[in-house]
């Protein structure tokens, strides 16, 4: 191989280490909205939200790669895939940092308001979501297809607890008008956990189409007529 | 693979898509079968089939040596003024075996022509360059040797810039120029086939542009098959690809998905860059 390859393979591989590094900032502000939201702590999500400007400067960083390598290497094949699938990676990751965001502001906004317990459900999506997020990584990096359908397979449990936790908040609002506020504020928690269980869906599509050649829609909320 | 998939084969990818159903597949211009050619005991190509749409642009691809030429050159025969070769197997031109004894190989050059890689006008006039081919072929009347210089330079994007000296020598002109009268020259004798062997190669970025516009105007009348270096050139005008290895057609197929997803991972490391 000539130096000239060699250099852009390393340019690619860098480029797949940055994309992880993107997901793994994404997840930490994951984790640490769902601590804030359950210890319902004020300052740690106001930590979250301010987090959000090294995720976009991440996404900035990543495209600003993309397009060079495009303008410099004229990619093919799988390099072209690859990059074709870091510059669609990084956005819905980006959207994955901005629904964390949110999820840190409903906890603010429910711990200013005097607090309520969060139900196990949203406990238990956030973990799910998390899990995926690492997964989708690792298909990513192994070029695993069989972790891809694992992906896609949580994105299903997701939506049966963020059903299951909007039928429960929906009941505490009817029988105590009281805490429609506050309730509603863990409803919102609940449903940003769901749309980024369906960012990780995409990535999860995004994944299969760099390894596979073909763009195709995994999940089936992601197909007509579903 | 040596062997290309038959045309409605080829338009599977587009028929798997949901939309409408694609419009039906160009005849087949050229098909060849089994190919082998050598130069002396030299094989350049291994048994090559794969067979030539009609008014679409086919570009070869491969390291130098890799029988590319060798096979652009078996399409009309040219192959023939080199001596010690030797042709097997079949090549047909809108089903006719071009190898047949009773083929006129001058009629078969005008039908299947070619331009090379570096210009190569005559030592003559723009006007005497056009004119020669057709003149060949008993056309005598000035008035209409006029009109064929015309629409020739007109169809090879042209005319405007020579209109007014037509008289002066072919080598008066750019070499991006010359190039493009080459392909006049060959368009004045109503060719059905044009064979380009990296006709960009000696040219500037700009000239490059041009001949490759030029390309995609031409190819609603004319079948195109070309010879590039530039794997970039045959990703932006090309319709289909044939990838070429050591004297083997390796792999064959739409442009797009040669260059996003190829099958064979001898042409995935070949437009990677990873060789050649």
């Amino acid at each position: 191989m000539s130096a000239t390859r060699i250099h852009f393979e390393e340019q690619l591989e860098s480029l797949r280490q940055q994309l992880v590094r993107m997901g793994r900032a994404a997840d930490h502000m994951v984790a640490l909205a769902m601590r804030a939201l359950e210890d319902q702590d004020v300052e740690l999500a106001t930590r979250v939200v301010a987090s959000d400007d090294e995720l976009d400067a991440l996404d900035l960083e990543i495209e600003t790669e993309c397009l060079r390598l495009i303008a410099l290497q004229q990619p093919m094949a799988r390099d072209l895939r690859l990059i074709g699938t870091a510059m669609k990676m990084i956005t819905d990751l980006e959207r994955v940092g901005d629904n964390a965001v949110d999820v840190a502001k409903a906890a603010r906004k429910l711990a200013r308001d005097g607090g309520m317990e969060v139900p196990s459900d949203i406990l238990e999506m956030g973990r799910a979501v998390r899990q995926m997020l690492e997964d989708v990584l690792q298909a990513f990096l192994r070029e695993d297809l069989e972790l891809v359908d694992k992906v896609v397979r949580a994105d299903d449990a997701v939506d049966a607890l963020y059903h299951a936790v909007r039928d429960h908040l929906h009941s505490v609002m009817v029988r105590s008008p009281d805490l429609v506020v506050r309730a509603s504020y863990l409803l919102f928690a609940a449903y940003y956990l769901e749309r980024m269980a369906d960012h990780i869906v995409n990535i999860a599509e995004r994944v299969h189409y760099n390894v596979t050649g073909r763009l195709t829609q995994l999940a089936k909320s992601h197909q007509p007529n579903t | 693979m040596n062997t290309q998939a038959p045309p409605r084969e080829l338009a599977a990818d587009a028929r798997a898509a949901s939309g409408p159903p694609p419009p039906e597949p160009p005849p087949v211009k050229i098909n060849t079968r089994a190919l082998d050619f050598f130069y002396g005991d030299l094989q350049a190509l291994r048994n090559v089939s794969m067979y030539v749409e009609a008014n679409r642009i086919t570009a070869l691809i491969g390291p130098s040596g890799c029988g590319k030429s060798t096979f652009l050159r078996c399409l009309n025969r040219m192959n023939d003024e080199i001596p010690g070769t030797r042709v097997s197997g079949e090549v047909t031109l809108d089903g006719e075996d071009i190898y047949s004894p009773d083929v006129d190989v001058v009629a078969l050059r005008k039908r299947v022509g070619m331009v090379f890689q570096r210009p190569n006008p005559f030592p003559r006039s723009i006007y005497d360059n056009i004119a020669y081919g057709p003149r060949i072929h008993g056309r005598r009347s000035r008035r209409e040797l006029d009109e064929i210089v015309e629409r020739s330079l007109r169809r090879a994007a042209l005319w405007e810039e020579v209109k007014d000296k037509l008289r002066r020598s072919a080598f008066d002109l750019s070499g991006g120029q010359q190039q493009r009268l080459c392909i006049a020259r060959v368009l004045a004798v109503e060719p059905e086939v044009l064979l380009m062997d990296e006709p960009c190669s000696a040219l500037d970025p700009n000239a490059t542009y041009r001949i490759e516009e030029l390309m995609f105007e031409l190819k609603d009348a004319y079948t195109i098959v070309i010879v590039t270096h530039n794997m970039q050139q045959a990703a932006r005008v090309s319709d289909v690809t044939g990838f070429f290895l050591k004297g083997e057609l390796i792999e064959v197929g739409r442009t797009e998905k040669i260059f996003e997803r190829p099958d064979d991972q001898r042409t995935e490391d070949y437009i990677r860059g990873r060789f050649g």
